[in-house]
């Protein structure tokens, strides 16, 4: 699979990457602020260094712990 | 009026004067809180981006028939695109395959944050089908 574009999402800066498969097929995977992108191509590393900063970081676990609290509730 | 939709994984879309973004591929979910996950490989995981509207589809097997999760288990990875989404709740349809039957899934998505939560746990199944859409603001 071939690294095709990222797009960056406006919320929570996740990375949307699509890639090109042999068979010439877009395929879509979404990383997410808080991952671990030491083995992803150093194009998906540098950009990660960029925009995820720590406040980013802080805002996406803030999110996601009011969402688990509102699952829980319901 | 008239439409076309050119090859796959192509981007074009022409109806009267519009030209609407078109995009067609496959996806990799990822699975939290899941116990002996069932395989996607071979199976419907595909997406497809029409206009502002975004619809995906989930395909799991488990040959063992022993797949679980727990409540509040999620499926990450939506496929995502650039630009705000508009439905912060929206909508998936789920089904289970289990050793008794088939059952009706409950679920829930944030696709804002990209993930879908399973709001029930599930154990002995064999099969997971989920679709799923949501709203891009563009």
């Amino acid at each position: 699979m071939t690294l095709d574009k990222i797009e960056v999402n406006i919320t929570h800066k996740h990375f949307s990457v699509r890639e090109i498969m042999e068979d010439g097929r877009y395929h879509r995977r979404t990383i997410m602020c808080n991952a671990d992108v030491s083995s992803e191509v150093q194009e998906i590393q540098d950009k990660a260094e960029e925009v995820w900063t720590d406040e980013v970081k802080s805002a996406w676990a803030k999110f996601q712990e009011e969402q688990q609290a509102e699952m829980e509730a319901e | 009026m008239s439409g076309i939709i050119g090859s796959s994984g192509s981007k074009s879309g022409v109806i009267g004067q519009t030209e609407l973004d078109y995009e067609e591929g496959t996806w990799t979910p990822t699975f939290n809180d899941f116990t002996n996950v069932g395989t996607v490989s071979g199976r419907v995981c595909n997406y497809v981006r029409i206009g502002n509207i975004v619809n995906y589809w989930i395909d799991v097997w488990q040959t063992n028939n022993n797949m679980s999760w727990t409540t509040a288990a999620r499926i990450d990875s939506v496929p995502t695109f650039h630009g705000q989404i508009t439905s912060f709740h929206s909508a998936y349809n789920g089904i289970v395959y289990i050793s008794s039957g088939v059952q009706a899934l409950h679920c829930k998505g944030y696709t804002q944050g990209g993930y879908i939560y399973l709001t029930e746990a599930h154990s002995t199944v064999r099969h997971l089908w989920i679709n799923g859409s949501y709203a891009l603001a563009i």
